[in-house]
């Protein structure tokens, strides 16, 4: 914890004229950076990512005690407002919709987003709570987690979807036992997927065809095994497993051979997911204290794409790159989106217009935000927000 | 947002008795004359002396957490039972505590943790009325077993019985529904043979309905401004009462509910209730979800005068998967849950109540008890769980005098059996109902009989 003093600041990018502000303002930690300044005052402040700004006070706004310890994304799209819990948001092929499961009540259910409209629909009309759907490779199905009630607690299914009709088919389940099959991520191809089972008494990694034959144990360890996912080459699957003592990343190849461990923190590493390119892994880590999303190329260190004090999770990549995750920056868990493919140079950037602008929900510093006349000596308008 | 509830009648000039005993008066009515007139016979002799607390806030967690993955980890232990999260260091050498609760750890200074906390009984029912009464008694199990004796009141009635009942504020309340057990509710929630009166009066808050008042579901869409009517309507309750029973029993509920309608109609004491007026930053650090605007709740109700406040984690054992309301009764995808829900829930509430108190010079006088009814098996189960498990569990007391920062008791390497000696819920309450001056000659002079002793190394 930290005093924290709010200004209300113009930047630009180093070595560029302070004319044109970009339109964010922040909370700066000014006891790490020698003290307040009055407006007018320059300084420069480095982002997280290396890139460097111009910045100018343009008001002290006030001062107040808070837990943050770095600074916000301002490119960061929230896509919903609703506050209640979500998990596992996973988007489709052509990046149009996104299915994810929310919380309401004493109910989990998954629900269908069209990314522009904002209109949602739940995906199924089952009674039961179900989770963890993924799209297949073509868009036009799903496989999702259904946990049976009572009397048959703790027996939890994985269904196909067919999004046409909405048919469901049981395409991984135990008879004559309560057992967990859960966590499904399709094939690059279509024709098999991976799992999670406890149907041999403990939680351990599977593969099927589609139809739900040709059942293949991958994994054979006291530990758990879980979160299963696909590389895009179809070559590997990544999963959390703790058998190591935490739970961290691990590789194995679709027929069970070659384990081997990606990440090595004294931490939980879990929820990993495939870049579209097949070369990187994003998953949820708190090795800095603190639940953020990670990239780690398959031969280099993990980067903290996410940098906030609240809690972010789920990640789960667009084919263009961007990566969506859950988070409760904003006080609620949302769905979040980096406005701009995980990789380019700075994180600070202003989400460029596109067609889907003007329907895009606020930003984080856009909420209950009002335009102001810009001040003297700068152009444009500047955006005020309070939080 | 307040919202109170519904009635439904069959009769527009009257109501039938099942009526009556749907608002509520249920308890109430069906205790004995002789209850009534013994708990109000005496003026109850209350605290002697300057007691270090003035109230109590209990967090129950209920359906059992699982101790290993909290308070007491066991990273050495063998992978089949130590789970797949790591202690992290807290404010407090040797404190260690999950790495999914990391704001509760930078306030271990703050907080004392019990390793060595043990029940007799691994049924829910039992062990939750053994939680919340200090005593087997009556206790009804899964199966619909009662065990012998009576029902001992609740920790929070004997403050209310002891303290007296405060003509502004009733001195217990209670913040989330009946706890049930699947659709059996448990027993000892109350005041069993003290009387009604000393009944928590129960409120809940969800983000969706907002302020619930379960004690007053007496008419649909009745707003705050129509709590006069509604006060005519207790009126006709109350005659229709009289005319049932011929009772002076309704005399004194009489009494209890116009405590009730006399919160809701001055506009300082609905105040109380609603959470809404707080700044929206202190909202947020206690979490935008049930138990943590539950828990900004309970503060403000302390803070208002109430003695005792127990906040219901759940109404339910069961989570959500298994069709309850998101308890901690996780015998299967125990990690899933503990790890996307119950821990960082856990965490950001706790971590906010426990400092908004001390910001607010209250933790001083707040006796802060998180605890449930037992822990959960150490061996991780065949379904990814944790089962029940009575023979070693923990608790966390913050605040109201007592020592913190300090580890009270210890379990094995496994985590199955305390190697210290060993506490019970009964000596937990002991320990916090003493820090208000509730003590074994202030019990007996009330008539109550005392559970339990004080937890010395907490003192």
């Amino acid at each position: 914890m930290g005093r924290w003093l709010t200004l209300r600041a113009a930047a630009s990018r180093e070595g560029e004229a302070p004319a044109e502000p970009l339109r964010w303002w922040k909370h700066l930690k000014m006891a790490a950076r020698g003290g307040p300044r009055p407006p007018g005052a320059a300084f420069r402040l480095q982002c997280h990512r290396g890139c460097s700004f111009s910045m100018v006070v343009v008001a002290i706004l006030g001062g107040f005690v808070s837990h943050s310890s770095c600074a916000d994304e301002p490119g960061v799209i929230r896509l919903t407002t609703d506050g209640e819990l979500k998990q596992r948001p996973n988007w489709s092929p052509d990046g149009e919709r996104v299915v994810f499961a929310r919380h309401r009540g004493a109910s989990i259910f998954l629900f269908l987003r069209d990314v522009k409209s904002g209109r949602e629909e739940r995906l199924t009309t089952q009674t039961s709570p179900e989770y963890d759907a993924v799209f297949s490779p073509d868009g036009k199905e799903l496989l999702l987690a259904f946990d049976k009630l009572s009397p048959n607690q703790g027996d939890i299914e994985v269904h196909r979807l067919a999004l046409s009709d909405r048919k469901l088919t049981p395409v991984a389940t135990t008879q004559g036992a309560l057992s967990h099959e859960e966590s499904p991520c399709w094939s690059p191809d279509g024709k098999r997927f991976a799992f999670t089972s406890t149907r041999h008494g403990n939680q351990e990694l599977y593969v099927a065809d589609i139809q739900g034959g040709d059942w293949l144990r991958l994994t054979t360890d006291p530990a758990i095994d879980a979160h299963p996912a696909w590389s895009p080459d179809g070559k590997l699957i990544a999963f959390a497993t703790d058998r190591w003592g935490d739970l961290e990343i691990a590789l194995i190849e679709p027929d069970g051979s070659n384990l081997r461990r990606l990440t090595e923190s004294k931490a939980l590493d879990d929820y990993p997911a495939w870049s579209p390119d097949g070369h990187r892994l994003a998953f949820t880590s708190n090795r800095d204290g603190n639940l953020e999303i990670y990239v780690q190329p398959l031969d280099g260190p993990a980067r903290n794409v996410t940098r906030h004090p609240a809690i972010d999770k789920f990640p789960a990549w667009t084919r263009d790159g961007r990566i969506g995750f859950v988070s409760n920056r904003d006080g609620g868990f949302e769905l979040y989106l980096t406005p701009t493919p995980i990789g380019s140079e700075c994180g600070f950037e202003v989400a460029p217009s596109t067609s889907g602008e003007a329907s895009r929900p606020k930003r984080r510093n856009e909420i209950e935000a009002k335009t102001r006349p810009a001040p003297a000596g700068s152009q444009g308008p500047i955006l005020e927000a309070s939080r | 947002m307040l919202s109170t509830g519904r009635i439904m009648s069959r009769e527009c000039r009257g109501c039938s008795r099942r009526e009556l005993l749907r608002a509520g008066m249920l308890s109430a009515v069906g205790m004995s004359l002789a209850d009534l007139l013994r708990s109000e016979a005496a003026e109850p002799p209350g605290v002697v002396g300057r007691a270090p607390a003035k109230s109590v806030i209990l967090l129950w967690l209920w359906g059992g957490p699982s101790h290993l993955d909290s308070f007491d980890m066991k990273p050495k232990s063998p992978v089949q039972y130590r789970g797949p999260y790591s202690p992290i260091a807290s404010s407090v050498p040797g404190l260690d505590v999950c790495e999914l609760l990391p704001q509760i750890a930078r306030r271990a200074h703050k907080f004392s943790i019990i390793r060595s906390l043990r029940g007799p009984s691994n049924d829910h029912g039992i062990a939750g009325t053994i939680g919340l009464t200090g005593d087997i008694a009556g206790a009804a199990s899964l199966s619909g077993q009662v065990l012998p004796g009576i029902v001992k009141p609740t920790h929070g009635s004997i403050v209310s019985r002891v303290l007296g009942v405060s003509p502004a504020l009733p001195r217990f309340l209670a913040l989330g529904g009946n706890l049930h057990q699947g659709k059996r509710p448990i027993k000892g929630e109350g005041g069993s043979g003290l009387g009604a009166m000393h009944d928590p009066f129960r409120l809940d808050y969800d983000l969706e309905h907002g302020l619930q008042i379960p004690h007053l579901k007496l008419l649909d869409g009745l707003s705050p401004s129509g709590i006069d009517s509604r006060e005519r309507l207790l009126s006709e309750f109350d005659q229709l009462a009289r005319r049932l029973d011929r009772s002076a029993d309704i005399e004194r509920l009489d009494q209890f509910y116009q405590q009730a309608f006399s919160l809701l109609t001055r506009s300082g004491a609905r105040e109380v209730f609603d959470v809404e007026r707080e700044r929206e930053p202190v909202r947020r650090r206690f979490g935008r979800f049930r138990f943590g605007q539950c828990c900004l709740l309970a503060r403000r109700l302390v803070e208002a005068g109430a003695r005792f406040v127990q906040v219901n984690w759940s109404s339910h054992v069961e989570p959500v998967e298994d069709g309850g309301d998101g308890g901690w009764d996780m015998h299967d995808r125990h990690f899933q849950q503990f790890q996307d829900r119950h821990a960082w829930m856990f965490d950001q509430s706790l971590a906010a109540l426990i400092d908004d108190l001390d910001e607010r010079g209250r933790l001083a006088d707040t006796v802060v008890v998180a605890v449930g009814e037992f822990g959960r098996t150490p061996k991780i189960n065949n379904k990814s769980g944790r089962d029940h498990w009575e023979h070693c569990y923990s608790g966390l007391v913050a605040g109201g005098g007592l020592r913190a920062g300090t580890v009270v008791g210890a379990s094995d390497r496994l985590g199955e059996h305390p190697v210290t000696r060993a506490f019970t819920s009964a000596d937990l309450f002991a320990t916090v109902l003493g820090q208000l001056g509730i003590t074994t000659t202030t019990l007996t002079s009330n008539g109550l009989l005392p559970q339990g002793s004080p937890i010395e190394e907490l003192l």
